[in-house]
This record gives C-alpha cells, sequence and structure tokens, in this order.
C-alpha cells in the first residue's frame, strides 16, 4: 500500500473585512490539498476587532473550511510566511494527512487559575494517542494590563502612594483575568501531564499595546483560554530554540520580591524602580498611553540563566517603586540582557541550515513580538532564511514562546523563536 | 485620486491608528495622497511645520539616494515622518506617526506599502514603455 501523502499549506489574507478575510485565508489555505485538512491553525492581527469583529472573521472561515476540522489559533502582532511578512492581515496553516490522529482541548480562566485550565484539557486530551509519537501545540493569551478603576489600562504609574495601592489589587485582578499570563506555570503544568512530548506554543497578543488578546476554538471566539492541539503522527519532529539574548556587564541584586515572585520591590537596597532607572540612565515619561515602557523594557530585559537558556524577564508594568514583571523572576541576580540582531541571524541561520538537512515537510514557529520591534522593515531577513528550506512555513508574533521536550525541559521564554518541523521521515512508534 | 492605485495603498496604511498621515512625495511637491479625507486630525496643526522640515529631508534623498540611502526619519515634537525610498528617485514613502508608538510594527506595513507601490510604478512605466532600474 502507498504511503498516505503528507500536505501542509499556508493561507493569507489582507483584506480589511473580516467575514472576507476569513473567507480568504481559508480558500487560499486549503486550494492546494487534494484532501480536508486534517487541522488548520489560524492566526489574525488585531484589526479585525473594528472591521467586523473576530465572530465575523470566524465565519467566514467556516464559510470554506469542511465542518469539523479541528481549528486552534488567535490574535499575534504579525507574521511570517510564504507569502512574505505582515503586521496587518490573517495567515493560516492547513495540513491534511490520512495517518495522523489530531485533538483538540481548551481550558479556561489561565490567569485565574492555569492548574485548572490544564487538568481541563487533560481530560480531553488522552494520553493514550494513536501513535507514541506526539506533538502539542499551545495557545493561551498574554498578561493585560489591569483595568484599574478610576484610571483605566496604564501601565505606569510613578505615585508611590497609588502605586503601593494598586499593588494590593493585582491577585483581585488575576481573579479577574487581568495582570500576568502565568504562562510560565501553564508550560511547568503540561510538561509534568505530557511528559513524553514536544510541547510548543505562544501567547496570543494584539498590537503590543496590551490590551486585549483573543482565542479562536473551532467555531467561538474565546478568553482566557488556553487551547491545545495534540498531534500524534508516525513522521519524526524537529524542534529549534532560537534566542538571541546577549548578556551585558550589569547585573542587579533582588532584595524584596513579592511571594509569587512578579513584584520586585527593591533592588540593591533601593526602590527597584529608582535602582533600575538609575543604572540604566532611562527616561520613561509617565503617560496615559502604554507604548514607551514596552519598547525600552523589551530591547533591554532583565535575564536568569534557567537550565540552558536565559530567561528574559519582562517588565509588564511599575506601580509607584514596583516592577511588576509578566514571568516568575527565578533568580536573585539578575543580569542585563540585550536582543541582538547579530545573533538572532547566525543562531536562525545555523537551525535553518540544521532542518534543510532533515527533508523538512513544513514549518510552524513561534517567535516574540520584539523580533519585529527590534528589526522593523529588516525582519524580511528573517523571512528570506525561511524561504531558503522551500516549504510551507508560518510563523506568528506573539507575546511570549514556550517550548518543552523531555531533553530541555519546560520553558516559557520571551525574545525568542521556537521552531517546530515535521519531517518526512516515518518512524515506527 | 479615486482609482489609482497607489492611492488604494496609501488608503490602507492610513486605516493603521498609528499612521497619522502618508503620502508619495518628493522635494516640493506631494505626488499621491490617500484617496478619502486626506490626514487624521492628530496632524492638521503641526502639518506646516512638518511639510517644511519634509522638504529638508528630501533635499538629502535626493543628493544621497542613488548611492544607496533606503529609509530616513526625524521626530519632530511628539511626531515622527519616516521616509521609504523609492530605489534611484528623489521620491519616498512618507508616513507621519506617534512619536511613542510601536514603530516595528508600522515599518513592516510601511515595507509592504513601498513593494506593492514600487511595483505599480514598474507597471506603469511599463504600460508607457518606460524601463526603470528599480
Amino acid at each position: 500500500m502507498d504511503e498516505p501523502k503528507f500536505e501542509a499549506s499556508v493561507g493569507m489574507s489582507r483584506k480589511w473585512d473580516a467575514r472576507e478575510a476569513g473567507r480568504e485565508v481559508a480558500e487560499t489555505a486549503i486550494k492546494n490539498l487534494s484532501e480536508p485538512p486534517s487541522f488548520f491553525l489560524l492566526f489574525s492581527t488585531i484589526h479585525y476587532e473594528k472591521y467586523g469583529g473576530f465572530q465575523e472573521f470566524l465565519n467566514g472561515v467556516w464559510d470554506v473550511l469542511p465542518k469539523g476540522t479541528p481549528l486552534v489559533g488567535g490574535t499575534v502582532s504579525g507574521f511570517l510566511n510564504n507569502y512574505g511578512c505582515y503586521a496587518r492581515g490573517a495567515a493560516a496553516l492547513a495540513v491534511s494527512y490520512f495517518d495522523m490522529e489530531v485533538t483538540a482541548g481548551v481550558g479556561h480562566n489561565t490567569k485565574r487559575n492555569p492548574k485548572k485550565a490544564v487538568d481541563t484539557i487533560s481530560k480531553e486530551i488522552s494520553k493514550k494517542s494513536k501513535y507514541d509519537n506526539n506533538v502539542l501545540i499551545e495557545i493561551l493569551p498574554t498578561a493585560v494590563i489591569p483595568n484599574l478603576p478610576g484610571i483605566g489600562q496604564k501601565n505606569i504609574i510613578y505615585s508611590k502612594k497609588m502605586g503601593n495601592s494598586f499593588i494590593k489589587l493585582l491577585p483581585v485582578m488575576t481573579k479577574l483575568n487581568f495582570g500576568f499570563d502565568r504562562a510560565d506555570e501553564i508550560i511547568e503544568h503540561l510538561s509534568k501531564r505530557f511528559e513524553d512530548r514536544v510541547i510548543v506554543g505562544g501567547c496570543t497578543m494584539d498590537d503590543n499595546k496590551m490590551l486585549r488578546n483573543y482565542q479562536f476554538y473551532n467555531y467561538e471566539i474565546k478568553n482566557n483560554s488556553l487551547l491545545v492541539l495534540n498531534i500524534s503522527i508516525p513522521k519524526k519532529i524537529y524542534t529549534e530554540t532560537i534566542l538571541g539574548l546577549k548578556t551585558l556587564d550589569v547585573s542587579f541584586t533582588v532584595d524584596n520580591i513579592s511571594k509569587d515572585k512578579h513584584v520586585i520591590k527593591k533592588i540593591d537596597g533601593n526602590g527597584a524602580r529608582s535602582s533600575l532607572f538609575k543604572k540604566l540612565d532611562l527616561k520613561i515619561e509617565e503617560k496615559a498611553d502604554v507604548y514607551q515602557l514596552y519598547k525600552n523594557a523589551f530591547y533591554y530585559p532583565l535575564g536568569f540563566k534557567k537550565g540552558t537558556l536565559w530567561h528574559a524577564g519582562m517588565i509588564g508594568l511599575i506601580y509607584g517603586e514596583n516592577l511588576i514583571f509578566a514571568n516568575k523572576i527565578e533568580n536573585r541576580t539578575l543580569t542585563l540582557l540585550c536582543l541582538s540582531i547579530e545573533n538572532i541571524m547566525k543562531n536562525l541561520s545555523e537551525s535553518i541550515d540544521n532542518l534543510n538537512e532533515k527533508n523538512i515537510l513544513c514549518i510552524l514557529g513561534f517567535a516574540c513580538e520584539t523580533f519585529i520591534e527590534t528589526l522593523g522593515n529588516n525582519i524580511f531577513e528573517i523571512q528570506k532564511l525561511f524561504e531558503k528550506l522551500g516549504v510551507p512555513y508560518l510563523v506568528p508574533f506573539m507575546a511570549g514562546e514556550s517550548i518543552y521536550t523531555p531533553k530541555l525541559g519546560p520553558h516559557h521564554l520571551y525574545e525568542s523563536l521556537n521552531i517546530l518541523a515535521i519531517g518526512d521521515e516515518r518512524i515506527e512508534v | 485620486m479615486k482609482d489609482d492605485p497607489i492611492a488604494m495603498v496609501l488608503d490602507d496604511l492610513l486605516k493603521l491608528d498609528d499612521i497619522f498621515a502618508c503620502m508619495v512625495a518628493r522635494r516640493n511637491m506631494i505626488s499621491v495622497m490617500p484617496s478619502g479625507d486626506s490626514f487624521k486630525s492628530e496632524v492638521h496643526q503641526i502639518w506646516d511645520i512638518i511639510h517644511r522640515a519634509m522638504d529638508d529631508v528630501f533635499g538629502v534623498i535626493g543628493a544621497y539616494s542613488p548611492t544607496g540611502l533606503g529609509e530616513m526619519e526625524f521626530r519632530l515634537q511628539d511626531y515622527e515622518v519616516l521616509f521609504y525610498v523609492f530605489p534611484d528617485t528623489e521620491s519616498a514613502l512618507v508616513a507621519i506617526v506617534p512619536a511613542l508608538a510601536n514603530k516595528g510594527l508600522l515599518e513592516v506595513e510601511m515595507e509592504n506599502a513601498r513593494r506593492e507601490i514600487l511595483k505599480i510604478m514598474e507597471a506603469q512605466d511599463k504600460e508607457k514603455g518606460i524601463t526603470v532600474n528599480a
């Protein structure tokens, strides 16, 4: 009997109208497949919120996509694929392969109770899959700036009095599903439940303002939901983790940190914000908008090493003297890092060369939004590297990227690019 | 201007929240504007000074475009003006954005717009029987 045919295809739309864009992204994705897709990964920028809404966008997809196709995805800041690199529009990856088992699952209230969200999806994703060779794709929401009474969604509040008061509200905000994403906890929980397989994914976001984001799960638009897609397949799976971080000769000692490890109160004996700004000669104005903090904080993150990988600590909020990080700060000594374009290009180039020797069928990558923010229009240089592979590829730009392999362990990273590649080599499982 | 394909590319750019104004221009001349209601209200009060500064920048673009100048930008008060030069010409795609905008995302869309406009220009020149080196 002939080996079943594996097909992958990338879809794309630049239309503004949500419904039309949904239809077009599905049409372009499935038109090259000779069989209906086995699963459909869908990503879009936040713009459709204003041009018909995401439900209409999804309705457009389902106008075209065969009913019952497992679909997961969400909003991202941009993406690169075989068509180009974009910060507006929609993109999809459709894969068709008869000899593959695909199961989708959803867990809710990721910020309020990440463990429960993982428990819920664990019931849906059976550990007994068709093959022993599995990959779990994970989509979850990023942090959202808390909506404070009388203040709104603001990422910098310099008043110490107000800042200290609002810090006390953070646990309440978490219960309301605002605040940090807890993606680092989720990847830990998932890796314990599914320790035998590769897990790769990322956090949905808006246009880097951190005000809202959405997840797409089959026919529904979700908020604060963990989506997973388990793919059980007798094909070789490859992963590559690319970090472009460079360590600088500046370090910080954390003197006082909250129990949950998200709020640094004192650095080097002084208020955390003052210490950081003084040492880095930073001047960030308190403004109603949310842009400037992220531009500075993302280029020069404070980091710590976990296992073999550098983790960038992402400052999401400044309340008074308190620095509030999106992820847990797991070390009392932090090193100043910077995102090096040279390192990104060199490391990615090596990974692409590595994959080029493997007879790859398709690529799904999860990259950090900072890559776009740092590279700007030079991001097309990254796209050129992917073009060398000559296979369908889709890389959404997200707000935090998770990776787990039994060898690497669980990591929720920032300023990284994790690549998942399905190879043509059949393995006996 | 309504059916001008370049104006349609500019219309798309102007729909982005952080693009306050965009145009294809050269020194002392705006060649193509978006087809709708010109620019967003945010730039109206500062347009005269920005326009004067732009003309000075086009002097530099004119001088260095033949040697490979690709992009330029300047910041004026709370605004930033981005110039994406069309290769080997004195013209550029210009956008006015908030100084604190997440510029990386905008730069990607500026690059896409530049590429699209270049294609349109090449097609138009072909129709006219002109060969361009772009």
